[in-house]
């Protein structure tokens, strides 16, 4: 029990911290900004979309695996990246930053499971800057132009899953998007030596975001090999409002549909293997947008195995490998950008009871390469879950 | 072993996640930014920005000011005398006596001295020797409100000079100061003339010196009065004391009359120039500008980066001219229905001014100088919104200490080419959209 204590008192620290996810990738910077996938640490190591894997989990792209769960349960997921990037042949660099893709909580009510998830959608923060010659008094001065964009969309969902028997579920998640963003052009005249000082030139506008979705999915194990998993979000248009301070109206954004569907096998004792996809067709949103970015349909898969007898200083320790490919809806080239990444991870069970976790994490290692023809990232990129469960 | 490991899986994760240092991706990528903004310089004319100009003398009185002034006939009008009043002579000095043992004596002798005035190589305007006079005053004068014709000019009590130009004095000889041979100049005084200061209860006890070499301005820094004593314990020695200075000040003549044009600044009594400013809140040009943005546009205060009044220095009156640089201040008018007595808000340059060299009033005349009040102009263009209070728009050219010099800085004024002009440099781009 005190086990359990400490890890809610952990899940409730790494929660607080979890106030505001970063940059973590310049495809932030195209069109509407970079979908963030809210997925633990063991679909991570799994090359896993989210979907499919077997047991119990929750997570927001398969609602119906909540009913798995036979405790009340919660899990947090932190995510820290870095990143190297090349632009060209003259830009290059590195940055770093935190994310917290997840937070759900699951509780068993009437005869299923209610859920309530904080789960990320869109990241946006990216800054950009332009040196520019000025003619000033009768002379060339250079200035630099800094833009920052800070914003993020996320979601708020209730959900409620039901399973079926003791092979099947469905369920589904009604979500709330939510988010802002902030985006700022300065004009910096720090270096311009005039009398008196020239003040910047600071121009901004802010916007909040609202939508809402709905993920409806189901699952099915044959016998205790095989799992199938499915599920298809609605969302409705992604609405931006501005602040009273902001010149313009309220703009709309397309969202698709997305769909996703898993499956794992359990190929011998001690070796699962596990395969998912996910497509969404982001063309309709190329008409909401005024920048250039290219849009395009995305589809993505993974694939990746599990060795659960694994031990690891006496404790079971199952490790994990995967891979996965996926496009991404919005590049700054003419091509469609791509993100492919290898993945192994362990996950670790604290305490266990009568076959319930009561406390578990899941680690996970990523190396991975996003590009288009102008851009290329390479990115290592861990994620850790926690997990709780008990009464 | 297993609490370890619960600890390393758990704490290595997360103390990772808390380290790691937040990095925002930068990008040097021109399509990641909103179109390039429009930065112009652009100079708006005075009849278009300021109004109701006018020019305050009064400001301070020349005792304030802590040095003196010399003049005689300079740029064929000035003439200007400084006086200088004592305090007590020292009554008990440490002396040492024939055993050369050290006590106190308070039974002096004064048997002479020498009054010393120093002064600023720089400021004054002699390459060569001067011939200056000494005199003691006859008439009992007031150190605050002495003028070249009257000695007292207090309330209700206006007391003219016998003679103008605090005299007529006694003599008390003359001396020539050489500023080849260094910065001080003296006067030796004898027994009797020392004593004819000591009494501080005489309303008319006082040093008048004078230039009596034409065509010069002498600015003096300081004047001391070193006297010779004789100790009761040691009459065989002679010491030197210092004697206590209760003022000093200077009166001259003419006094400048306000300018009828143009825009004067500090000299003593000192001069403040008040203009009311007007921004405009619309811009339909230059061409540049309109040529990016829809013209006529609303000018915001953030668009503002830089505005200056710009004046243009000119020649003023040849026995006011500065000799030394003159640092400028510009603050604003918090009363304007009480000037010229209205009180003056923070300054809106800081606290060294704006300094403008000597030359720019007399070879380099015609300069232009740009006196900065960019936050001030934000704040005025802000305060046209709807619902701010009524803004502050008159503005106090002055120098930064009141009064500082007998010298003012003198630029032109409205009405012809060369009238102040309001600079602004602005930047207008296109508002912060969404993608």
């Amino acid at each position: 029990m005190r086990n359990v204590a400490r890890s809610v008192a952990l899940v409730v620290v790494l929660a607080f911290a979890a106030v505001e996810g970063s940059a973590q990738s310049l495809y932030n910077a195209a069109g509407i900004g970079l979908p963030v996938e809210p997925i633990d640490g063991r679909a991570r190591a799994l090359g896993n979309l989210g979907i499919g894997l077997p047991g119990n989990a929750l997570l927001p792209g398969d609602p119906a695996a909540a009913g798995m769960l036979l405790a009340p349960s919660a899990v947090v997921v932190g995510q820290p990246s870095w990143v190297d990037y090349e632009q060209g042949a003259a830009s290059s660099g590195s940055f770093q930053g935190n994310r917290f893709p997840l937070l759900g909580i699951g509780y068993p009510a009437a005869t299923g499971m209610f859920t309530f998830m904080l789960s990320s959608f869109l990241d946006q923060h990216y800054e950009a800057r332009r040196s520019v010659d000025l003619s000033l008094r009768d002379q060339v001065i250079p200035v630099t132009d800094i833009f920052e964009q800070q914003g993020s969309v996320g979601s708020v969902m209730l959900g409620f899953s039901q399973p079926i028997g003791e092979t099947a579920g469905v369920g589904i998640n009604v979500g709330r998007y939510a988010g802002s963003v902030l985006r700022r052009l300065e004009r910096d005249f720090t270096d311009v030596l005039i009398p008196g000082e020239l003040a910047s030139y600071e121009a901004e506008g802010n916007w909040t975001y609202s939508g809402a979705s709905v993920t409806g999915g189901g699952l099915v194990d044959l016998g205790s090999i095989v799992r199938l998993s499915a599920s298809v979000t609605w969302s409705s248009a992604l609405e931006a409002t501005p602040d009273e301070d902001t010149v313009g109206g309220v703009r709309s954004y397309s969202l698709p549909f997305q769909y996703r569907a898993g499956a794992s096998a359990v190929l011998s004792p001690g070796l699962m293997v596990t395969t998912s996809v996910v497509r969404a067709d982001w063309g309709g949103i190329e008409d909401d947008i005024l920048t250039p970015a290219t849009v395009g349909s995305t589809s993505g898969f993974g694939v990746g195995f599990e060795l659960s007898r694994a031990r690891l200083l006496g404790m079971a320790a199952p490790l994990r490998f995967g891979y996965r490919r996926s496009e991404l809806p919005f590049t700054l080239a003419g091509d469609v950008a791509t993100e492919r990444v290898f993945a192994a991870g362990l996950g670790v069970s604290f305490s266990e009871t009568n076959g319930i976790v009561l406390g578990g994490a899941d680690f996970a290692i990523e190396r991975g390469r996003r590009s288009d023809s102008s851009l290329t990232e390479s990115f290592w990129r861990a994620t850790v879950s926690l997990r709780i469960s008990g009464y | 072993m297993r609490r370890y490991l619960i600890g390393l899986v758990v704490g290595l994760p997360a103390l990772t996640i808390v380290a790691c240092q937040e990095q925002n991706p930068t990008a040097v990528d021109d399509r990641l930014l909103p179109a390039e903004p429009i930065t112009i310089e652009i100079e708006i004319p005075w009849e278009d920005f300021a109004s109701n100009l006018a020019v305050y003398g009064g400001y301070g009185v020349p005792a304030e000011i802590g040095t003196g002034v010399l003049a005689k006939d300079f740029g064929g009008t000035l003439d200007a005398r400084t006086l200088v009043r004592f305090a007590g002579y020292p009554v008990v000095e440490q002396v040492r006596d024939s055993t050369g043992t050290s006590r106190p004596d308070s039974s002096l002798t004064f048997i002479g001295g020498r009054l010393v005035a120093f002064f600023d190589t720089i400021a004054s305007t002699n390459e060569g020797p001067v011939t200056l006079g000494l005199g003691a005053t006859q008439a009992a004068w007031d150190l605050r409100t002495v003028s070249w014709t009257n000695a007292v000019d207090t309330l209700n009590d206006e007391r003219p000079w016998d003679e103008p130009g605090a005299g007529p004095v006694a003599d008390f000889g003359t001396t020539i100061w050489d500023p080849a041979a260094g910065d001080s100049a003296w006067f030796v005084l004898d027994s009797a003339q020392v004593a004819s200061w000591s009494d501080t209860t005489d309303a008319s006890q006082g040093a008048r010196i004078e230039l009596l070499t034409p065509g010069e301005r002498i600015q003096v820094l300081n004047v001391a009065l070193r006297l010779d004593t004789r100790p009761s314990v040691n009459p065989d020695t002679l010491i030197v004391v210092t004697a206590a200075r209760e003022g000093i000040t200077f009166v001259y003549d003419p006094l400048p009359l306000p300018p009828p044009d143009g825009i004067r600044i500090g000299g003593v009594p000192a001069w403040r120039t008040i203009l009311d400013l007007t921004l405009p809140n619309e811009l339909n040009g230059p061409a540049e500008l309109c040529a990016v943005v829809d013209c006529p546009i609303s000018l915001q205060p953030f668009q503002v980066n830089y505005a200056a009044i710009v004046l243009k220095s000119r020649k003023g009156e040849v026995a006011f001219t500065p000799t030394d640089t003159v640092a400028l201040d510009l603050r604003p008018v918090l009363a304007r229905e009480a000037l010229p007595k209205s009180p003056l808000g923070e300054s809106l340059i800081g606290l060294t001014g704006r300094r403008v060299g000597p030359e720019a009033f007399d070879e380099q005349a015609g300069t232009d100088i740009e006196i900065p009040l960019t936050e001030f102009a934000r704040k005025l263009l802000g305060s046209t919104e709807d619902g701010a209070a009524p803004p502050i728009n008159t503005l106090a050219l002055l120098s930064i200490f009141e009064p500082v010099s007998i010298a003012f800085a003198s630029f032109h004024g409205p009405g012809d080419e060369n009238a102040p002009v309001l600079k602004l440099i602005i930047t207008i781009g296109r508002s912060v959209e969404l993608p």
